[in-house]
């Protein structure tokens, strides 16, 4: 506490009443060095600090030691805003802004501008992952959960750990659930067949090539590219198998198709079967009916 | 590369060739096809099927005009002599054509292989 004196005491010295009068009036007129500067940790005794200034983002009313643009003040009425370096941080009120402040020097690169963390105190397994959860308002729920997004480990080993970014959604007022992911290899999943009245131009499950393989070599078949196709069958010339590594989800639920290029050759095709793990199909000369190796087959599975 | 060619009873071989995306880095033929094929055999209706593990040229060095002959032989693929040429699908309007002996007769047999019936 800085009180100053307004006298220096000598000894056998009389107290006089001016001298007394002139200590008071000091301490009256100063009241504020009385509390200020602090040398201790402040105790409020319950009560409420009330009466700040608004402060602003250049000097905010709660400050710090050796950093004046760093605090806490309020832009707005009913807002309560961070200030760090002089830039708005955070803002709270009708809407909320969360920013990384000050702004840093990148030109082509990401920056963390926030990190949400949820650890466990338990043991992690696949399935364990953090999310947002996104409320508003329905006719009959106030606040209503609309929906989420997470990250969720499919794969949580040593330095084998896999994630992937889930999508949840409500539909027809059931509580949300997963519509769709984006698995850790970069794989977008579709979580649901269409509707029997699909949106245009949208993406389904049921909606997706599941496999597709290019044929060439004619008579000496090889695989020159392909998606979930684990091999061919050669069932004699333009008799081919296709069996797929991952399997359609219900036999009869998938279409496949087979298209050919051969130059003037009059090639035709059809597909014999469609089963969960393989289709057959054959090629012929239209002309004839003789089956016949093409010189490239375009094969392909949809739906299911 | 190997291919493992299966016999079904009385027709000719199937061939399986695996996709060599799958391979292992390193993966000899034998281990690859021992691996993936027991697999794809269910795939494709091959279970049970007496079969072996051949180099595909020289499986596809066989003449393959007369691919419905070739057969399994022990480990090798060979071409059955005995087996006759599948009939050829339109077989039966050039047997109608041949057997016309007026001129009613070939136009209606002509006309039927035209419309395909």
């Amino acid at each position: 506490m800085a009180i100053s004196r307004v006298k220096t005491w000598s000894n056998n010295e009389i107290l006089t009443h001016t001298d007394l009068n002139s200590e008071f009036d000091n301490i009256l007129n100063n009241a504020l060095s009385l509390v200020s500067p602090w040398t201790a940790n402040m105790a409020a005794g319950g009560f409420i600090l009330t009466g700040l200034g608004l402060g602003s983002v250049s000097n905010p009313t709660v400050q710090f030691t050796g950093d004046a643009n760093t605090g806490v003040y309020s832009s707005a009425a009913n807002t309560l805003d961070l200030a760090t370096d002089g830039v708005q941080a955070a803002s709270f009120g009708a809407s909320f802004v969360l920013r990384a402040a000050p702004e840093d020097s990148r030109t082509a690169t990401v920056d963390v501008a926030g990190i949400i963390e949820s650890t466990t105190s338990g043991a992690p397994a696949a399935g364990i992952g953090t999310g947002l959860q996104f409320n508003a308002e329905s006719a009959d729920e106030n606040p209503s959960v609309f929906g989420s997004i997470n990250f969720t480990a499919t794969d949580i080993g040593a330095g084998s750990e896999d994630t992937d970014f889930v999508v949840l959604a409500r539909t027809a007022g059931a509580a949300a659930a997963e519509i769709g992911r984006m698995t850790s290899l970069g794989a977008f999943r579709p979580g649901a067949n269409a509707p029997a009245t699909p949106v245009g131009n949208s993406l389904y499950r049921n909606s997706l090539v599941k496999a597709w393989v290019n044929v060439s070599g004619g008579a000496n078949p090889v695989i020159d590219g392909d998606f979930n196709v684990s091999s061919i069958s050669d069932g004699g010339p333009g008799i081919f198998t296709v069996n797929m590594v991952t399997a359609v989800d219900a036999d009869g639920a998938a279409v496949a198709q087979c298209d050919i290029s051969g130059g003037a050759v009059d090639f035709t095709s059809s597909v014999a079967s469609v089963g969960v793990s393989s289709f057959i199909v054959f090629i012929i000369t239209a002309s004839t009916g003789v089956s016949v190796d093409p010189p490239t087959g375009f094969m392909a599975i949809y739906g299911g | 590369m190997k291919v493992r060619v299966f016999q079904p009873p009385g027709q000719q071989v199937q061939i399986l060739i695996l996709n060599e995306k799958l391979r292992l880095e390193g993966e000899s033929d034998d281990d690859f096809l021992n691996r993936i094929a027991p697999g794809e055999v269910e795939k494709c209706n091959l279970v049970g099927l007496p079969f072996a593990d051949i180099d595909k040229a020289e499986v596809y060095a066989l003449d393959r005009s007369k691919r419905y002959a070739w057969r399994l032989d022990g480990k090798k693929v060979k071409i059955d002599n005995a087996v006759p040429e599948p009939r050829h699908p339109k077989q039966d309007s050039v047997d109608k054509i041949n057997a016309a002996t007026t001129l009613d007769e070939l136009k209606a047999a002509l006309s039927m292989h035209i419309k395909g019936k």
